[in-house]
């Protein structure tokens, strides 16, 4: 395309895009419309009249010059088209009508000269006006007031401001939306620029970015975002042209107008939400001033950060600056690569250049291939679909395996039924993985504070990562940002040496922080590997000790040892760093990834680094818990927390005051949990002879929780309980079991909180003569006459606490 | 009782005007007496199903069910307004209201003895309640409205069930503890 039909669509999309209070925009088309006159390279042709026309027409609509704005903008469209036929679709001038009341002979032409020809009344008008008139706005100052994309002045106060009180709140959330996502595209462009691959595609595509954001942006009226993406436009202009090389210092000014941009997109949607205006004058003067002094000194900064390939080949030894830089200097073509250079000139072998740049791509981030069309799907909707298709899948059982069916049915029956259930099946897996997310996006974020993070501790960090397409489940994405990041500030902060340290020790100046996402046997797995100076064992245990955290002399293994770091309130941190040190980390990460049903491994090799390996469950939405029936209920034991299971027979229980019952499990003291008794459930048999205990344990300790029938391991949905329930801590949720029924999930950390609790309260109460008294009793929770809990200890509300007559109470009671 | 206000649990709707109590109402039964809430509240009706109790919970709550992949509880309303029990009938069923219990829309299921119908009430058909002569709590009662010689109590279900949750029960019973 020539310049000239660039700029003609230009104006064409600006002229879409427009509307007629919108004088920013007026003010770019009118500029539009010179600037295409002038690049119109012939006299004869009606183009530059008609681009003139057009020109003061636009004025006088800014102006408010005209009876009817909408018939006149019209009339620009009309010749835009007109004007379009001509120049992009090359019509010929006879056939190209243009509209009358552009009024071509009477043109005035931009330099001032008088028209020959009939003047019409309104060029009169408009010359005298142009004349210095001092009532008129000239046209200058128009431009000023009306803060036009393309001035380079100061702009006033009041466009900095975002004021959303008249924009459609649907439209501006959309654009939100999207403009994030630009934004997530902009920046990992970015760093693919930086990586050297494909340049010219990279820098399209962030200039593309900026492009879209600031149209958009200039529809809704938010200024100063517009002003920003615009800026930022024209820089990445230079950069697709050749005049500026987007690296070094100047990559970091996009990068920081990137997060401006999203602190811009946070600010209006607060203000969206809130219903008051943004201000953002702390972020977008000082930015928009560094932008512009670059843009018009593009030559000042020098571009920094060498080739990547020169410094693979010094590190390898293969060539020295000093090669590398006679080289260049002789080099004939400036936009030749520099492996190229140095083997036209023979300074190497093409093999170690090959080599090298073969390494160089390997360390690269991994591209996904293709471009896949999607769709944006309401989540809400989504979920409501994977709620439905669970349910089908439950009755496709209830219909599969029902008895009366299943007996009278012939061949072709059950060959139907079988394929039902195929098929049921298969939309399931579907919905499920519809909730799959990559990690992609988590990984990017994490690359982006990395680069800043190594900047801050004055080491070299190169973050690789790998499986950034492996995909988990909504619930966990959001969730594991946190852990993983703090995991990578302490290998960065902790782990990589400094750099002469690693020189010295004959590492690679730069370190390595390996970032590997994968699945594994059912599990998706989260490594951080460094290759930094690993944990030191003997620190860690004598730093534990010191904090009383362990008792000194006991014996642990060495995973033990490294575990000892996750512990609260540990530190080994000489110094407080603002990125780490102050020992409230790695107990939280701890805490987070319990939260999401994980687990954390540490390994370590002194000298050679340190790895962290997150183990996470595939999704949130679906626990695996051991089916349990108690006085015929179900109720499901997460197998997270299930050591084991053992059949009791009365004999080897003990009891202590004749309430607490304990089992010596091989030497160990294990309390027992009735847990028919704690949850006051109609217990089938009081006194049987023999119990099943499922042993569990909640961090540290272990408890056993009588139940009357093992039934199995069950995989299902795990559903909140909502509000209601929120105080009932010694259930996590209910989960939806085969047959449709909700079975209750036993939080293992409230039962053994609930059991401790009552205990306490029982002893401080009732001391004496409850030996013969096997039923348990509650804490009276009374909140009028009429309402009572089931299994209360009536004592308070009969006034009476002799256990004859508190028997009776109870008795009447509980009938 | 104060402390039930203390709570911040009642919301202000003991200012509305009988004109505004007018509209439909679907009517049901408990015991002996009929019963109306707003039908825009009504999320739908379904016949009894298996009920899973959860522990340590007031008497007047049941448990919980699944509605379609969601879990919501169940209130026994005879319970909650201290009225004798039966055992569950045919008719029995299952009345599934959207309420805003602090503040957020909550759907909870509420059992009664039979359905009834819907009924449009004028505002001319509505007076205030009684401080007395029923079983029902005032703070439950939008108004007594009256239909072809017949009585029905006109239930304020948000209050109803405000006081369901747990939590707030509760710290209700620790206060007076």
């Amino acid at each position: 395309m020539t310049k000239l039909e660039k700029k003609i669509e230009d104006i064409a999309a600006d002229l879409i895009m427009a509307d007629l209070d919108d004088m920013p925009a007026l003010a770019k088309i009118h500029e539009g419309f010179l600037q295409a006159g002038k690049l119109s390279k012939s006299k004869k042709s009606v183009f530059p009249k008609a681009a003139q026309a057009c020109a003061d027409l636009v004025e006088k609509i800014i102006l408010n010059d005209v009876p009817d704005k909408k018939k006149s903008w019209q009339v620009v469209t009309d010749s835009l088209t007109a004007i379009q036929s001509l120049v992009r679709d090359k019509r010929k001038e006879s056939e190209v009508h243009f509209p009358e009341e552009l009024d071509l002979g009477t043109a005035k032409a931009k330099a001032g000269k008088k028209q020959d020809g009939s003047p019409a009344e309104q060029v009169e008008q408009m010359e005298e006006k142009s004349s210095g008139d001092p009532d008129t706005v000239p046209q200058d100052d128009v431009e000023k007031n009306e803060q036009p994309a393309e001035s380079q002045q100061d702009e006033p106060e009041e466009s900095y401001i975002i004021n959303l009180e008249q924009a459609d709140s649907d439209l501006v959330a959309d654009f939100i939306n999207e403009a994030r996502e630009h934004c997530n595209n902009a920046e990992q462009m970015l760093m693919d620029l930086e990586t050297g691959d494909d340049k010219d595609g990279s820098i399209n595509a962030i200039f593309r970015s900026f492009h879209t954001i600031k149209g958009a942006a200039g529809f809704l009226d938010l200024r100063p975002i517009m002003h920003l993406a615009h800026e930022s436009e024209t820089l990445l202009d230079l950069g697709r042209k050749g005049s500026l090389n987007i690296e070094g210092k100047i990559a970091d000014i996009v990068f920081d107008a990137i997060d401006a941009l999203r602190k811009l997109l946070d600010g209006a949607e607060t203000a969206l939400s809130e219903g008051t205006t943004f201000d953002a004058r702390e972020i977008v003067p000082s930015l928009l001033q560094a932008l512009r002094s670059i843009i018009s000194n593009p030559d000042e900064l020098p571009p920094e950060g060498g080739d990547r390939v020169g410094d693979r080949l010094i590190d390898a030894g293969l060539v020295t600056q000093n090669q590398i830089d006679s080289a260049l200097s002789k080099r004939t073509d400036p936009t030749e690569k520099l492996g190229e250079t140095l083997v036209k000139q023979n300074v190497l072998p093409a093999k170690a250049v090959a080599r090298a740049l073969r390494q160089q791509k390997k360390a690269r981030q991994e591209k996904t291939a293709a471009v896949k069309e999607m769709v944006k799907i309401d989540t809400e909707r989504l979920d409501r679909m994977v709620d439905t298709i669970g349910e089908l899948v439950i009755a496709e059982s209830m219909v599969g395996q029902d008895e009366e069916i299943l007996s009278k049915a012939s061949h072709k029956v059950v060959r139907n039924i079988s394929h039902l259930n195929k098929i049921t099946r298969e939309l399931q897996e579907m919905g499920m993985a519809m909730r799959l997310v990559p990690v992609k996006g988590t990984f990017q974020k994490l690359a982006r504070a990395v680069r800043d993070l190594t900047r801050k501790s004055g080491k070299t960090v190169e973050l690789q990562t790998q499986g950034e397409d492996t995909e988990v489940d909504r619930s966990i994405i959001e969730l594991i940002g946190d852990p993983l990041m703090h995991m990578i500030r302490n290998s960065i902060d902790h782990g990589i040496e400094m750099p002469a340290e690693r020189v010295e020790s004959g590492k690679p100046e730069m370190g390595t922080v390996k970032l590997m996402a994968y699945h594994k046997g059912g599990k998706v797995y989260f490594d951080i590997k460094d290759d930094g100076r690993g944990l030191d064992k003997d620190k860690i245990l004598a730093k534990a000790v010191e904090k009383n955290l362990i008792e000194p002399g006991k014996d642990l293994t060495d995973s033990e040892i490294y575990q000892l770091i996750l512990l609260p309130g540990f530190s080994t941190a000489a110094r407080i760093t603002d990125i780490s040190g102050r020992g409230v980390g790695m107990d939280v990460v701890k805490r987070n990834i319990e939260a999401m049903r994980g687990h954390l491994e540490i390994d370590s090799k002194p000298g050679e680094g340190t790895t962290f390996s997150m183990k996470l469950p595939l999704t949130l939405a679906i626990i695996e818990g051991m089916l349990v029936s108690i006085a015929q209920e179900l109720y499901i034991i997460p197998t997270l927390s299930v050591v084991e299971s053992l059949s009791l027979t009365q004999d080897m229980i003990s009891t202590i005051t004749g309430r607490d019952e304990l089992v010596d499990l091989r030497g160990e003291m294990l309390p027992l949990i009735r847990i028919s008794r704690l949850f006051n459930l109609r217990p089938v048999d009081e006194e049987e002879t023999e119990s099943t205990v499922v042993v569990v344990e909640d961090g540290l300790r272990k408890i056993g929780l009588v139940v009357d029938k093992l039934l199995g391991q069950r995989q299902t949905v795990i559903k909140s309980l909502g509000t209601t329930f929120a105080r009932q801590k010694w259930i996590s949720g209910g989960a939806i079991l085969s047959d449709g029924n909700v079975g209750l999930i036993i939080d293992i950390g409230g039962v053994m909180e609930l059991a401790h609790e009552l205990r306490h309260e029982l002893y401080s109460r009732n001391n004496s003569a409850n030996a013969a008294d096997r039923r348990e009793t509650t804490e009276i929770k009374k909140i009028d006459e009429s309402v009572v809990y089931e299994g209360e200890d009536v004592s308070e509300v009969a006034g009476t606490s002799e256990p004859e007559e508190r028997q009776m109470v109870e008795t009447s009671i509980h009938q | 009782m104060d402390k039930v206000k203390d709570a911040g649990v009642v919301t202000a709707t003991a200012a509305k005007t009988v004109e505004d109590k007018a509209g439909k109402y679907l009517t049901f039964r408990l015991d002996q007496e009929e019963y109306g809430l707003e039908i825009l509240k009504v999320r739908e009706i379904i016949g009894l199903m298996n009920i899973t109790h959860v522990p340590r919970t007031p008497e007047y709550i049941r448990g919980v069910i699944n509605l379609r992949g969601k879990v919501i509880p169940v209130l026994d309303l005879r319970k909650k307004f201290g009225m004798g029990t039966t055992d569950d009938t045919e008719e029995t069923c299952v009345i599934v209201v959207e309420v805003n219990s602090i503040g957020s829309a909550v759907m909870m299921g509420i059992i009664v003895d039979a359905v009834s119908e819907v009924l449009d009430i004028q505002g001319s058909q509505i007076e205030e309640a009684p401080s007395f002569g029923t079983n029902v709590d005032t703070r439950f009662i939008l108004g007594i409205g009256k239909v072809k010689d017949e009585v029905k109590i006109l239930l304020d279900i948000d209050q109803v069930l405000a006081g369901s949750d747990v939590s707030m029960v509760q710290e209700m019973g620790e206060q007076q503890a």
